[in-house]
């Protein structure tokens, strides 16, 4: 069933926009009409499969990779035209470790980092090495995958961008540290009002941060809300149902998923609540209970959906 | 709150220069000084062998010299010296180079210039050096008041070096297959093998080495040679030529840099 | 005192809410009093691990209520004038419909519910240690 689910953003002046973006590799549409609205000083998480199209996007925002057809803009300025200004703005954490920085002393790394961006606070960054014990004199390519992403981390936040990509910033972390790192988040947010685009596998995690998700599949947003608009219009309702239920309320194609088998089964449905339990309760079922979903919840519904089509 | 992006947000082109010469500096280092180690001891060889003649001199040092393998092997390392600079990443895996506040052409050639800057101070220091050797080793000749070693010879051959570098450097930029490196990486080794074989009057194995892809009679038909004496015109002085292929290969260098993109 | 609010990701009410409801329990059980002064957003943020737009929610939202007030320069404090027993009031009804929703869910009537809630109160009364044992879900 195909949710009803609004995927457009009313945002003045939003941080990150997209419109049609395509990207085709020889074999697949990594983005197949990309619509993204990052509104300023949001917290976005973009959650999807691997192959969803979450790097592409950053990469393109980035002036890394250009798209083939379809516009992006941040702050207002293309990446395609304003490549450098935009570059200016964005504090990037890659997925992977970038190439080229393996022989340096992560010392020497930073250094080299800093002298690119004008902002840059050695105050700032020294505080954040103390805080995610780097050690300075080891050479990058000694790191682990944690250690490295730490490191990438700094070079990212310490010259204050107004918008942060993070690429799965908390994979390869061990616990300790990723709590470290949405402290430090936390703390960079209440400071600057920056705006957070993250990919993440890990929704639970950044559960608490977030104030906006995107749900990503096969290159095209499937959903894209307020964390509000989700705890108010995707509900879980848990239904009893008589044995000879044929369940089809009429709901507009609302329903995002279903689970569960008579006589208890359980709909995810967006819509109004009132409205939604009118029609459930007049199709023959009982409406046990009314729960909203978390965001992990909301993103697996909306997902595992598409797959029931 | 609307975030609105500065000038201020650019780097300086100054800083970003001594950045990545920082960094040449400190990642080749014990490249550097064997280059700087080859360029002495080939002059000294070459010099010695032809009992430190005036006419090894100039031939070393003025145009057309390039039969002689000392002059030839600074084009070898200057070549080898441009993909050096890229850190041997062809342009699609440059993503190091390519995320950072800068608008790639002007970063191109910030890069280049620095590579530039670093070969000529080690070429700089080795002739120093090799003039000081041979005023202590030499025959009793003041090696630096000698024309062909400071004066316009000197100077010609500076000009050869940066066009090779440049015409590296531009390959470097073009071609995006890893692969194509390690073919362009071997005439350069070879060569540099010949030129060994060379020195140690190992003639028939100079030959068998550096023959693939040069002229049959001799190194001084190498393209190398191009950038030294041009291609025949006789009514411009080799200076000329040199500041000619300087202006092309700059352009191409330009070229080359415009679009350089991960994929 | 942070450590005292308590934000529960499971729970059906948005973040927000939950930080409001938690200052109000606060008030109800006198570990917050009039003019008590509130961790700032950052600060609060950090130790809840959670975004500050959302405790800047919570907080306007306490002060449009005339809960709690912001004085430039020095923080955020409870109101000299809250009363804690219209927060209690408030408080249970909050409990209430919570209770209410947990027992439709388990298909049990209002009523059912409210003598089980006397039986078993009258059952605690004699063994007081139960109250503050066992977890909610």
């Amino acid at each position: 069933m195909i949710s009803a689910i609004p995927s457009d953003l009313e945002a003045g002046n939003p941080a990150i926009v997209t419109r049609d973006l395509m990207k085709f590799y020889k074999k697949n549409r990594a983005l197949n009409g990309l619509d993204l609205t990052v509104p300023d000083g949001a917290v976005y998480l973009m959650v999807g499969p691997n192959g969803s199209g979450k790097t592409t996007t950053m990469k393109i925002l980035l002036d890394l990779i250009r798209p083939d057809s379809g516009h992006a803009e941040v702050f207002s300025i293309s990446p395609a035209t304003g490549g450098a200004r935009v570059r200016a703005a964005i504090g990037y954490v890659p997925e992977g470790r970038i190439p080229g920085y393996e022989w340096m002393q992560v010392g020497l790394l930073l250094r080299h980092h800093s002298s690119y961006y004008p902002s840059w606070d050695s105050d700032y960054a020294d505080s954040l090495i103390k805080n995610l014990e780097i050690d300075l004199t080891r050479k990058f390519r000694k790191l682990s995958k944690g250690e490295s992403r730490r490191v990438q981390l700094v070079m990212a936040l310490a010259h204050f961008p107004p918008l942060l990509l993070l690429d799965e910033p908390m994979d390869g972390l061990d616990p300790l540290a990723r709590d470290r790192v949405i402290e430090i988040l936390i703390d960079y947010i209440s400071e600057t009002s920056a705006t957070v685009l993250a990919s993440t596998h890990h929704i639970a995690e950044l559960d608490k941060l977030a104030d906006h998700m995107g749900v990503l599949f096969e290159g095209k947003l499937l959903a894209q809300n307020s964390r509000e608009e989700i705890h108010t219009s995707l509900k879980k309702y848990l239904l009893q149902v008589p044995e000879d239920w044929d369940g089809s309320p009429d709901l507009s194609n609302a329903v995002v998923h279903r689970k569960g088998t008579r006589p208890e089964t359980s709909w995810e449905i967006w819509g109004d609540e009132t409205y939604v339990t009118e029609q459930l309760k007049t199709a023959g079922a009982m409406v046990r209970s009314v729960v909203p979903l978390r965001l992990e919840e909301a993103a697996v519904a909306i997902l595992a959906g598409k797959e029931q089509e | 709150m609307m975030q609105t992006l500065t000038a201020k947000a650019s780097p300086s082109p100054a800083g970003i220069l001594s950045a990545n010469i920082r960094n040449l500096v400190t990642r080749y280092l014990w490249e550097l000084l064997l280059f700087g180690l080859i360029m002495v001891v080939y002059h000294l060889i070459a010099l010695r062998n032809d009992g430190f003649s005036e006419r090894m001199i100039g031939l070393l040092f003025t145009d057309g010299a390039l039969g002689s393998p000392g002059t030839f092997i600074f084009v070898v390392i200057t070549a080898f010296w441009s993909f050096r600079v890229w850190t041997d990443l062809p342009p699609g895996e440059r993503a190091t180079f390519l995320i950072y506040p800068v608008d790639r052409l002007t970063h191109c050639i910030i890069r280049i210039m620095a590579g530039a800057l670093v070969i000529i101070a080690v070429f700089s220091a080795a002739w120093i050096m090799g003039a000081l050797l041979c005023e202590i080793f030499g025959p009793g000749r003041s090696w630096f008041s000698n024309e062909a070693y400071v004066g316009s010879g000197w100077t010609k051959s500076f000009l050869g070096l940066l066009n090779s570098y440049l015409f590296g450097s531009i390959l470097a930029l073009s071609f995006k297959k890893p692969e194509i490196w390690y073919v362009i990486k071997l005439p350069v080794g070879l060569t540099a093998l010949g030129m060994s074989a060379e020195l140690l009057k190992l003639h028939g194995l100079r030959k068998a080495l550096t023959s693939i892809f040069l002229y049959p009679d001799g190194l001084s038909a190498s393209f190398g040679n191009l950038f030294y004496t041009g291609t025949g015109s006789e009514s411009l002085s080799p200076f000329h030529v040199f500041f000619i292929w300087m202006l092309i290969l700059s352009v191409g260098v330009i070229l080359s840099s415009r679009i350089r993109r991960e994929e | 005192m942070s450590v005292l609010l308590h934000i529960d990701p499971s729970d059906t009410r948005p973040i927000y809410i939950q930080i409001m409801d938690e200052i109000r329990r606060a008030l109800v059980v006198k570990t917050l009093g009039p003019d008590s002064p509130l961790p700032s957003v950052r600060q609060l943020a950090a130790d809840l691990r959670i975004n500050p737009n959302t405790v800047q929610q919570a907080y306007r939202e306490l002060e449009r209520e005339g809960l709690i007030y912001v004085q430039r320069g020095r923080g955020t404090f409870v109101s000299a004038s809250v009363k804690p027993e219209g927060e209690k009031e408030t408080l249970t009804m909050i409990v209430a419909k919570n209770a209410l929703r947990e027992a439709h869910r388990h298909g049990l009537e209002a009523d059912e519910l409210i003598s089980a809630i006397k039986d078993m109160n009258s059952q605690l009364k004699k063994a007081p240690d139960e109250v503050s044992k066992g977890a909610s879900e």
